[in-house]
């Protein structure tokens, strides 16, 4: 009973590995673009989720964790971002400029 | 407000009732008043608006709603017109939990509390996109999405406006902002004056934004009434100016001293008369500038309302990508070069 | 306050999980996207909990509210034949980010130390009587209660978007 009342670090890995392995099963699986762009999102959010526990807990104690939680964030917004502006350009593109470029 | 609560629990002590009850009812007797706060500053801001229109005989900026009801019976029944409003109401409701009325009445302080009004602000934009997916005509969720996206163009401005004034002060939350503009100094501390460039750009930004998210575009003739029942009409036209108030205690929070006064002392503390007596006082004075000064912000957002031109689409997205997002930038960009040679932490 | 610290790991771990799932396989566009913002605002609910406000805020606005929006904008480029086949139907979705933003709003009300205070009011622990002897006392006190008010008005709001959820399911149901 004292494992679930007295939640610990080791509680907050289990739902980040849960998390991560449900994103990595859904990366594997779907072939959906936006499923899969949030699969890796949930991947990331796993992570951070990671660092921060580790940098709230008992011996670890640091702030160091809470700052790359934070460069985390950024640079997958940047990343989705790139990603969805691929997708859709290459959408809206297809039968335009792609054909001509290739013809010369 | 401490006497008040002692003859009110004295009162209701003599006729029987517990202490649960007791609290339990004058929460919900500060519930009522926090409703009839925003119902009052929002009716104020209204007759405002109407006695202007008749003095400058410009005619009323606020939507009519006679061509869009047509609009609304026209079209099939939407599966979210219930939830919609909601969403639009949580955010301004939520906000009153967040503002400074003085250095000691703070319902939630947190560290990140101007992080957390940006974030209550994005709310509504959510409510745009699924309600516009909602329909199945093409043509509201195309100007669904054409809001959302010049909307969010605003909002990056706001952000970095609000990100300049944190590093002035060197904190995100709003109580120690306040404190920042510093009492004794007055009206001349206040943080209007260094970073006037972010004021001028948060104020035109909140004026579209609120329009935008409350009004909709003017040549897609797209609104959120669309999107909602003939009934439900009303309480957003009441709270557009809703939100008008609360982004004009906003901008008094950040830049114009929030509950400070002016003079740079307290009126309340030239006579001493008893402790207990001077410092309620001073919590009231606290909590009558922070009124009496987003009143009058509010007030002067109503009457730039009168004035500007109406933009469409294209303008829209001009003028915040190009005029307003740069200049925000930039002023950023020198707040921290001035915060770092000036050695503040 | 620690069997609610208790109780909020546990419901935001329910709710993540399960919603992770259903927005994996979910055959609308739409409410995946729901439940993704679902499952990154719980996310947040667990840095506020492990006292990281900063991380929750970047979090929630950034993985809750913005990306939804991005995604939500590129399907409207994008071909949806499966949407034509299911509704978008958020009857479900709105509910379970309602109470992750309502929970959310009760773990920063006590963060704020609000309800300790509350429950020292109603228990007498600082002597507190009919008969108040120092009006001092009462107003550190009623500094903090006035954030119940916030919370008794989520619950409210949060009750009232599950009745008419209900409510809308119903008259569905009878048509």
């Amino acid at each position: 009973m004292d494992l679930l009342t007295n939640i610990g670090l080791y509680h907050y890995l289990v739902i980040a590995i849960l998390l991560f392995c449900i994103g990595l099963y859904g990366l594997l699986t779907t072939k959906n673009i936006i499923k899969t762009i949030f699969a890796l999102g949930l991947m990331l959010s796993a992570i951070g989720l990671n660092f921060v526990s580790f940098a709230s807990f008992g011996d670890f104690k640091s702030v160091s964790g809470q700052s790359f939680q934070i460069f985390l964030v950024i640079i997958s917004c940047v990343q989705i971002i790139l990603a969805i502006s691929f997708v859709v350009a290459a959408k809206t593109l297809k039968h335009k400029k792609i054909k001509t470029v290739f013809k010369k | 407000m401490d006497i008040v609560y002692q003859y009110y629990f004295n009162f209701l002590g003599k006729l029987g009732l517990s202490d649960v009850l007791i609290i339990v009812l004058w929460h919900i007797l500060l519930f009522g008043l926090a409703c009839v706060a925003l119902c009052v500053s929002a009716s104020l801001l209204i007759v405002f608006e109407r006695s202007l229109s008749k003095f400058l005989n410009k005619g009323n900026f606020s939507f009519s709603t006679t061509d869009l009801e047509q609009e609304i019976f026209k079209s099939p029944k939407y599966s979210c017109q219930n939830i919609l409003p909601i969403l639009f109401i949580i955010p301004i409701l939520a906000i009153w939990g967040i503002i400074p009325y003085s250095n000691k009445y703070i319902p939630v302080e947190s560290d990140v509390s101007l992080l957390l009004f940006f974030l209550l602000m994005l709310i509504p934009i959510m409510g745009i996109l699924f309600g516009g997916y909602s329909t199945k005509n093409k043509t509201i969720i195309s100007a669904s999405v054409k809001t959302t996206i010049v909307v969010l163009s605003f909002a990056l401005s706001i952000l970095f406006s609000i990100v300049s004034v944190a590093t002035l002060a060197s904190s995100f939350n709003l109580n120690e902002i306040i404190a920042a503009q510093s009492l004794n100094k007055g009206a001349l501390g206040w943080f209007v004056f260094p970073n006037i460039i972010a004021f001028l750009v948060l104020t035109s930004s909140i004026l579209f934004f609120t329009d935008l998210l409350l009004g909709g575009l003017v040549d897609l003739r797209f609104s959120i009434f669309n999107l909602c029942s003939a009934k439900i009409l009303k309480t957003i036209d009441f709270l557009k100016y809703g939100a008008i108030f609360i982004f004009a205690i906003f901008i008094v929070c950040l830049f114009f001293g929030g509950y400070l006064p002016p003079f740079g002392f307290y009126l309340s503390e030239l006579y001493q008369i008893n402790y207990v007596l001077n410092t309620s006082a001073v919590y009231v004075e606290q909590i009558f500038w922070l009124f009496f000064k987003s009143m009058l912000v509010g007030c002067s957002l109503i009457l730039i309302r009168f004035f500007p031109p109406v933009l469409d689409y294209k303008k829209l997205v001009k003028y915040s990508c190009i005029i307003l997002l740069p200049c925000s930038i930039l002023n950023f960009i020198i707040i921290c070069i001035i915060k770092g040679i000036s050695g503040g932490v | 306050m620690d069997i609610l610290s208790v109780i909020f790991f546990y419901i935001f771990s329910f709710l993540s999980i399960v919603g992770s799932i259903i927005a994996l396989n979910s055959k609308s566009f739409l409410n995946a996207i729901m439940w993704a913002s679902c499952v990154f605002v719980t996310v947040g609910g667990f840095y506020i909990l492990l006292n990281a406000t900063f991380n929750a805020t970047l979090q929630i606005g950034v993985w809750g509210i913005l990306i939804p929006i991005f995604l939500a904008i590129s399907t409207s480029y994008l071909d949806k034949p499966e949407q034509n086949k299911t509704k978008f139907n958020i009857k479900f979705a709105t509910p379970a980010i309602s109470i992750a933003f309502l929970l959310i709003f009760i773990l920063l009300g006590i963060t704020s130390n609000y309800f300790e205070r509350l429950f020292e009011v109603i228990t007498g622990d600082l002597g507190l009587n009919l008969e108040y002897s120092s009006l001092a006392i009462l107003s550190e006190n009623l500094t903090l209660n006035y954030g119940f008010l916030i919370v008794l008005f989520l619950i409210v709001v949060f009750l009232l978007i599950v009745g008419l959820n209900l409510i809308s399911v119903f008259k569905d149901r009878e048509e």
